[in-house]
């Protein structure tokens, strides 16, 4: 009944289409492949260097915190994006994986790496618990139900009166994966690029997840479910397998987050921190594959920069996120790639050959 | 040599009281193009619904290429060969037309885990499905600005693209201009002729009445009658009921 | 059985001020079709409001819970005006419009926490003192008023809905927007007054739990999430159904921290939560049809 917005798509402005706010097909731009590949060799090349630029622990901590974060918005943008799944357990899929991984090294003595892997798999099966349900709720039920598995696991460990959970007070000491020993500015080095390889790896994989046929399937019953069944997409084994997946990178990062701080608490299940893991997916850019990445490395950045005024900074970002949900609901990657194609188009005037192929027939 | 391959007995579907479908029978053979009508109302999308599996039958069986289907899901159903289309028009609007019909391609049949990629045979099904319904050369358009009449078609194609062993298309002409009748017409003609089986829900009765070989007209949910266009149109009940003043029948 | 007549006792009470609250995400949703999210931030909003007159002012206790109604019922109706009609009717809006929301919720919070600090206040008890009747049951007054109040305001909404001109058009319009719509009822505004009357029943809500517990920023969140509860038991947009489900929750809330502990209370109440919804994925009453995909 009511059409899902096309704009949540991965899309490039083409010739035909109309103008911003309607929908546009989705698929790259062949237009602007090469201009698509320089900006990604400069991403790349800016996120292997800046560490060393960076070089302070303060500087490298918020590195780190965007590679995790960026993960966590990316797994959550593959469901409540692309697959179009109102599940808002991802903060508390989060912070399964960051206590399982706590839990296991803290009262067991396992291995970090091993813990982060459980953390991995705890996520994926606390995922179980929300996608089953979910499989035969519409939209607002699901949001209801997620949040309330929310709350009942903060609660859960709020009022652990046992304090095997580490109640209000948290656990820590795990050992940071056995860099403890390090210099702080090199156990923040390893730190970052580790964060960064699973920054890379997650992104990767749900890039060729979105291009596959599965990634099809999601758009498909996001677009129109009766009509994706009908075509032999079974429904309720691929939102299942969103909700894994999508739990997986976030469990992996929880963990790895857990490790990174050394220390874990009910604090983790904030709601100001989905908030603001909500304002950096919508103001970056929901739906689409980049804007969970510029969302999160703007928004932390913001965050930063507004140190002073703390108990202000929630506020401001809420107010951020709603004046983007009312006036730029496809937040800030559609506008930046107009632009940016428009700069390619006069790079591309300039005597360079044009690029072939059209994108539209 | 005429096989079932579709076959309804006493299949009721209740809303509350309301009996949208109510001791409907009626076999298909292979190769048939049998067409459904009645007045608005009647029930006809609700039987689609209930043979696609998106509203489960009260009550009767549904057998298709003999094995009983009332119950499974629409994805079940698809794979077993059953493939429909909507009244509305139906489109992946995220998606390029060459996308919405590799959708039907890929899971039409497929009851394994989707692959990393989309292999040969599937892109060659999506091909065929494309030349068949004509869309080939716009494969690349965002499939959200197709017209209604390329959209209809699309949704065919991407139908075509599972392979069915029975199409089930539901209003298809509702809104299409003279021309683009014909066409119409011209390709489930083709598709007929290939052998496919078609099911065919019809309000414009031009078209209807010159494409079945069998007809039934639904009221109230209930069968009024059932025959050659001819019978049909010869049938005073039906007249009376449905063809009345407008019997603009081809 | 004096703890089992204790505890229905208490959960009686807590199911009515669980009602209050849950009516407001239902009439929402079913007038306007979206959830929101918001709606917890208000009923912490109701309790400063009533702490400030009834509290700091030292007016009237009585005059705290109109207060709280109707600023609240302001902010409500306001919030709709300026953030969530622009939102109707756009692609994705009913989406979007949790989001907003919820941003809505968390910002409002925070002002309250800026504005107030994070320090419990406590609401001026309305009534002192209690009875016993006999050995069974202890009653304290503020209880009795706090089960009253939500009866009568619970009522009066009956009534409204089923009796007034405006229930009437808000009937009409959570049945059927564009019939409603065609025949000329000024839907905007119904939602706009939707909004106020739901936001007024939170701020109520808060009031009275406040007064019974305490008050700080943060138990919007607690309670929001209770409603959440009660509301998808009962069934989005059924008024009756939800009615039902808040007493249902309330008793077994009450029942759970009687004889197993306060800290099983949330937990027992989700684990019914997804068994009755594997069941019935409408909720009790809720718009079956709509829940089901």
């Amino acid at each position: 009944m009511t059409a899902r917005p096309e704009e949540l798509t991965q899309t490039t402005p083409s010739p035909a289409a109309p103008v911003a706010g309607a929908p546009v097909a989705t698929g790259v731009s062949v237009r602007s492949a090469g201009l698509d590949r320089t900006v990604l060799a400069l991403a790349v090349g800016a996120a292997l260097v800046a560490p060393w630029i960076l070089h302070t622990p303060y500087w490298l901590n918020l590195l780190v915190l965007i590679c995790i974060y960026a993960t966590v918005n990316q797994s959550w943008n593959l469901i409540m994006g692309f697959a179009g799944i109102w599940s808002f357990g991802q903060l508390a899929l989060f912070g399964v994986g960051a206590y399982t991984s706590a839990l296991l090294t803290y009262h067991y003595g396992v291995s970090p790496f091993l813990g982060t892997a459980a953390g991995a798999v705890a996520a994926v099966l606390a995922s179980m618990v929300l996608g089953l349900p979910s499989l035969r709720l519409r939209g607002a039920y699901v949001v209801l139900l997620t949040l309330a598995f929310h709350e009942l696991l903060r609660n859960l460990i709020t009022n652990d009166t046992t304090k095997w959970s580490g109640g209000g007070f948290g656990l820590f000491g795990f050992g940071q994966y056995g860099l403890a020993g390090l210099p702080q500015t090199d156990r923040m080095m390893v730190f970052y690029y580790a964060a960064l390889v699973l920054l890379v790896l997650t992104n990767l994989i749900i890039w060729r997840i979105l291009k596959s046929p599965l990634g099809l399937a999601f758009r498909a019953l996001r677009d129109a479910e009766p009509y994706a069944v009908a075509r032999g997409i079974p429904e309720y084994r691929f939102k299942l397998l969103v909700f894994a997946i999508s739990a997986f990178f976030t469990g992996l990062a929880g963990a790895f987050y857990a490790n990174f701080l050394d220390a874990v608490g009910p604090s983790i299940f904030d709601f100001g921190l989905m908030m603001n893991l909500l304002a950096m997916i919508v103001i970056g850019g929901w739906g689409t594959f980049w804007g969970p990445i510029v969302g999160t490395i703007l928004l932390l950045y913001l965050n930063e920069a507004l140190r002073d005024i703390d108990e202000w900074r929630v506020l401001i970002f809420g107010l951020l996120m709603i004046l983007f949900v009312i006036l730029l609901p496809q937040g800030l990657i559609r506008p930046l790639e107009s632009v940016a194609d428009r700069l390619g188009d006069r790079i591309g005037r300039r005597g360079e050959r044009a690029p072939s192929g059209g994108t539209t027939g | 040599m005429t096989e079932t391959i579709l076959e309804c007995a006493g299949v009721n579907r209740y809303f509350g009281a309301l009996a949208a479908v109510n001791g409907l029978s009626f076999q298909v053979e292979r190769g048939q193009l049998f067409g459904i009508a009645g007045p608005n109302g009647a029930g006809k999308t609700t039987l689609f619904n209930l043979l696609s599996g998106h509203v489960p039958a009260s009550s009767g069986t549904i057998r298709f290429k003999g094995e009983e289907i009332q119950g499974l899901p629409p994805h079940r159903i698809c794979h077993r060969g059953l493939a429909r289309t909507f009244q509305i028009p139906q489109v992946f609007g995220s998606g390029t037309i060459e996308e919405n019909v590799l959708v039907g391609a890929y899971f039409g049949r497929r009851e394994r885990l989707p692959a990393f990629g989309f292999d040969r045979e599937t892109r060659s099904r999506a091909d065929r499905a494309l030349e068949m319904t004509g869309l080939g050369a716009h494969r690349r358009a965002p499939a959200h600005l197709a017209s209604v009449f390329d959209k209809k078609r699309l949704m065919m194609a991407s139908a075509l693209a599972t392979e069915p062993d029975l199409l089930m298309l539901d209003e298809p002409f509702g809104g299409l201009n003279h021309g683009e009748i014909d066409d119409l017409i011209a390709l489930i003609r083709r598709l007929h002729g290939a052998g496919l089986t078609i099911l065919l829900i019809e309000h414009v009765m031009r078209a209807l009445m010159a494409l079945s070989e069998r007809v039934l007209i639904m009221h109230h949910g209930e069968e009024l009658a059932e025959g050659t266009p001819d019978e049909i149109r010869r049938n005073s009940h039906v007249i009376q009921v449905y063809l009345g003043r407008t019997a603009g029948v081809a | 059985m004096q703890n089992l007549v204790q505890a229905t006792y208490s959960g009686l009470v807590l199911g009515s001020i669980y009602a209050l609250m849950a009516m407001g995400f239902t009439l929402v949703y079913g007038a306007l079709r979206f959830l929101n999210l918001a709606l917890g931030a208000l009923f912490t909003l109701g309790g400063y409001v009533a702490w400030l007159v009834a509290g700091q002012w030292g007016l009237a206790a009585m005059l705290g819970i109109v207060a709280a109604f109707v600023v609240v019922a302001f902010v409500g109706a306001g919030s709709y005006q300026a953030v969530f009609r622009p939102m109707i009717g756009r692609p994705g809006w009913d989406i979007t419009t949790i989001i907003a929301s919820l941003g809505l919720g968390i910002v409002i919070e925070n002002v309250i926490l800026i504005g107030f600090g994070p320090r419990n206040k406590s609401i001026p008890l309305l009534l002192e003192g209690g009875f016993r009747v006999g050995d069974l049951l202890r009653v304290q007054y503020q209880q009795l008023l706090t089960l009253a109040v939500s009866l009568v305001i619970l009522l009066l909404m009956g009534l409204f809905l089923t009796r007034s001109r405006h229930g009437l058009a808000i009937r009409a319009v959570a049945q059927n927007r564009d019939a409603a719509y065609l025949v000329g009822t000024p839907v905007h505004r119904v939602f706009a007054i939707v909004m106020a009357i739901s936001a007024g029943l939170t701020a109520v809500a808060g009031v009275l739990l406040s007064a019974v517990f305490f008050l700080n920023p943060g138990v919007g969140l607690a309670m929001g999430l209770r409603g959440l509860i009660v509301t998808i038991f009962g069934g989005l947009g059924s008024i009756v159904g939800t009615l039902y489900a808040a007493f249902v929750i309330g008793l077994l809330e009450s029942y759970v921290s009687m004889y197993l502990g306060a800290r099983w209370a949330l937990p027992a109440l989700f684990a019914f939560l997804i068994a009755v919804l594997i069941v019935r994925p409408g909720g009790i009453a809720g718009l079956a049809e709509e829940a089901r995909v």
